[in-house]
């Protein structure tokens, strides 16, 4: 029985979603049945981790066809959970209950009476999300693509007015990304004559590497490099998280781009997995300096904003640079920093959307003028962006620091100083902008003015939980030496 | 920025000509495409599913998981466009009849002709759907199709009556709901399997609750179920996204 639960993972938060369209606009209902059913999903994806700790990655054959044993190929489609995509699916169910939580308050604002239509695609998302960390089939992860694609697009638009060309924008490059990695996936078909991706590994590292392979890795790679938003192909993105409803983003900022990243890192490491060392340095030189570009960029771009939201999400396309220089240093600390810091920036992110709910609860807006006395107001919400500031500027014992260090580490030892310095340098543009907020925040108080003495019970209740997630950042951080060697080191090959 | 568009299309264009010429010959026996799985889905497919339409035996079968989120797709694109376009209900409700009522008189008169036409060819064109849904496993079809058909018939009637007229026989309590009801019974048909101890999706599992027929057999009904779950999903969300954008989601006034 314990076999089922990589698919119960997936197709519990499925099911809820479809039934969510079903249920009756009653928030309190909607709370309730979102967080139980959040909850078990919590419970089954622990299990499955737990069962891939004690027995091993698992495979799984959907509606049973298993292998043919005659020459070994699927013909059905397989999901795989190894210790990693385990812990992944974890972080992905623990996001969405505590960013489902922090979302409720946001209800009333902006959700209204749409609130079944807006929870089935919430939950629609987090199912194509744990399929994405899970299938083993290149076209059906294209499927699982497809769904968070559409139901990101239909959550953002939902914030209506600007938030309407920021969706189209999206949907054109979004498209554009899918395209390119169904041309990917289309090429390495027609050489390899299957799809599933423990098949397609042995099949490209038995043939002789052709310029089909090299195209079809370089357009899932392209198409990657779209949904992850890195700098040059990056601008739809902050426009779409500044202006989704706080409910949607608080879901779609930590975990959209960080699941391209992890594609992209399956990709490399399971698909082209004897290729990559031996032909494609030249490639990987020119892709991490795009990376340490695009920090750069994104870390500027964030500098530039005043407000909130869009600071934080510039900041996610500067991220996106850590994780995929990381993944192309060549080296396999670059990796496994790469994937730490994936789950670092996952939960570092959900604190900064859970902040942005805190403040747009506390004071009514997310300027940089009106978190004007925040620190009187919330003062859990300003330890909670102190914190998560710490952890992106990298000071111990942050997760972020150790990311940083052992990302830092990589890049030294395959050469690529450039990275380096991209990498301090943010660093100190996190400082800045960090700063900036903090000094408004703590230095300018509020002039009292009559009725605005009630504290929002809804922004206390937020910034405590982004206190909270902020904190474990450092639990994170703490327990990062076993993190790394149990669940990241055992799936990095290189 | 136009001419930048086009040169990209071109150079990208250009790169995937210079790949292709890396691919095995058109319809070669020993390529790779044709030497794999495609040997083993033709020469075993009908005797593992008694069905002889490959397509439908690939798509519904083996490969039956990307299917239900292809449907989820659809289902996914419906609940988004009605979240987007659906207006209120509400206080403004009132508001929107006058001008309903202002818009209807001047609207043209009603064309005989027409309403016949589309009502002779109404029955016809569901009993074809009906037909390319349960035929899909001997000839080319399936649920999509018969999706499109059956939504097509409505979106016939709503072009040559008007909107209203159909909204009040096939309403949006119907409609709707029918959406997630689709999905449901292919997701429902997996959780099934898994329940009486296959894998999802797993159909010879479903012969605890059928057990004199075949294993092959149970296989080809567990298509036809699942099939109707696609048919029942795609064809209200065709008319469910018609009403709703030709109306922009008032559901008053169509085209």
């Amino acid at each position: 029985m314990s076999d089922q639960l990589i698919i119960l993972v997936i197709v519990w938060p499925l099911l809820t979603g479809v039934v969510t369209s079903l249920l009756p606009a009653n928030k309190r209902l909607m709370t309730l049945w979102g967080s139980l059913n959040l909850v078990a999903l919590n419970g089954l994806a622990a299990a499955l981790l737990l069962r891939v700790v004690s027995q091993g990655t698992l495979i799984y054959t959907v509606s049973g066809w298993n292998r043919d044993p005659a020459d070994a190929l699927s013909l059905g489609i397989e999901l795989k959970a190894n210790i990693f995509c385990g812990f992944l699916s974890c972080l992905i169910a623990a996001v969405a209950l505590v960013g489902f939580l922090g979302g409720v308050c946001t209800w009333d604002r902006q959700v209204g009476h749409r609130l079944p239509h807006f929870l089935a695609l919430f939950f629609l998302l987090v199912a194509a999300f744990q399929g994405l960390c899970l299938s083993n089939d290149a076209f059906n992860l294209y499927v699982m693509l497809e769904i968070s694609s559409l139901a990101t697009y239909g959550l953002i638009a939902f914030g209506g007015g600007r938030a309407y060309l920021a969706t189209f924008h999206y949907i054109v490059m979004g498209t554009i990304g899918a395209s390119f990695y169904l041309i990917g996936v289309g090429y390495l078909y027609i050489k390899t004559g299957t799809l599933n991706i423990t098949d397609l590994a042995d099949s490209i590292a038995s043939q002789q590497l052709s310029k089909a392979f090299v195209l079809a890795l370089a357009f899932l790679v392209t198409g990657l490099l779209l949904k992850m938003a890195v700098f040059p192909l990056h601008f739809w993105l902050p426009n779409a998280y500044t202006y989704a409803p706080d409910a949607t983003s608080v879901l779609v900022a930590p975990l959209s781009t960080k699941l391209a990243v992890f594609l992209m890192f399956r990709i490399l490491d399971d698909l082209f997995i004897g290729v990559i060392p031996k032909s494609l340095v030249s490639w990987s030189w020119a892709v991490v300096f795009l990376a340490s570009f695009g920090i750069l960029a994104g870390t500027s771009l964030s500098l530039a904003q005043r407000d909130l939201k869009k600071i934080f999400s510039c900041l996610i396309v500067a991220e996106a640079g850590y994780m995929l220089g990381g993944l192309w240093l060549s080296d396999s600390r670059g990796t496994i920093g790469a994937l730490f810091h994936l789950v670092n920036d996952a939960v570092a992110t959900l604190a900064l959307f859970l902040v942005v709910i805190a403040v747009q609860q506390s004071v009514g807006g997310r300027n940089l003028h009106d978190v004007k006395g925040l620190f009187q107001r919330s003062p859990l919400t300003v330890l909670a962006l102190i914190l998560v500031s710490f952890n992106l500027i990298g000071v111990p014992p942050s997760a972020g620091f150790f990311s940083k260090a052992t990302l830092l580490t990589g890049a030294v030892a395959s050469g690529h100083y450039q990275f380096v310095v991209a990498l301090l340098l943010a660093s100190l543009g996190n400082l800045v902008i960090f700063f900036r907020i903090i000094e408004v925040a703590y230095f300018n108080p509020i002039v009292a003015e009559e009725g605005e003495s009630a504290l929002s019970l809804d922004g206390q209740r937020a910034g405590a939980l982004a206190a909270a997630v902020a904190a474990s950042l450092y639990l994170i951080g703490l327990s990062s030496y076993n993190i790394m060697e149990t669940f990241i080191k055992p799936v990095v090959s290189l | 920025m136009r001419g930048l568009a086009i040169l990209c299309a071109i150079v990208v264009g250009g790169i995937l000509l210079w790949g292709s010429t890396d691919f095995p010959a058109w319809g070669r026996l020993d390529s790779p495409a044709s030497v794999n799985l495609s040997d083993q889905y033709i020469e075993h497919a009908f005797e593992e599913t008694h069905v002889p339409n490959l397509v439908s035996a690939i798509l519904a079968d083996y490969r039956n998981y990307d299917t239900m989120f292809e449907t989820t797709v659809v289902f996914t694109a419906c609940t988004a466009i009605f979240l987007i376009l659906r207006l209120p209900l509400g206080p403004l409700a009132r508001h929107r009849n006058t001008t309903h009522v202002q818009a209807a008189r001047q609207r043209l008169p009603r064309d005989p002709i027409l309403e016949m036409a589309c009502r002779v060819l109404f029955p016809p064109t569901h009993l074809f759907g009906l037909y390319v849904l349960t035929h899909g496993h001997y000839s080319p079809g399936g649920g999509f199709q018969a999706g499109v058909i059956l939504g097509a018939s409505f979106i016939l009637l709503a072009i040559g009556f008007d909107l209203r007229a159909i909204l009040a026989r096939f309403p949006e309590g119907l409609f709707v709901p029918m959406t997630a009801l689709g999905v449901l019974l292919y997701i429902g048909t997996g959780v099934l399997c898994l329940v009486l101890g296959g894998n999802f999706l797993d159909y010879e599992a479903l012969r605890v609750l059928a057990p004199g027929i075949s294993k092959e057999m149970i296989r080809s009904h567990g298509i036809l179920i699942v099939e109707s779950g696609v048919t029942l999903t795609v064809g209200s969300v065709i008319f469910a996204i018609y009403a709703n954008l030709v109306s922009r989601g008032n559901q008053m006034e169509g085209l």
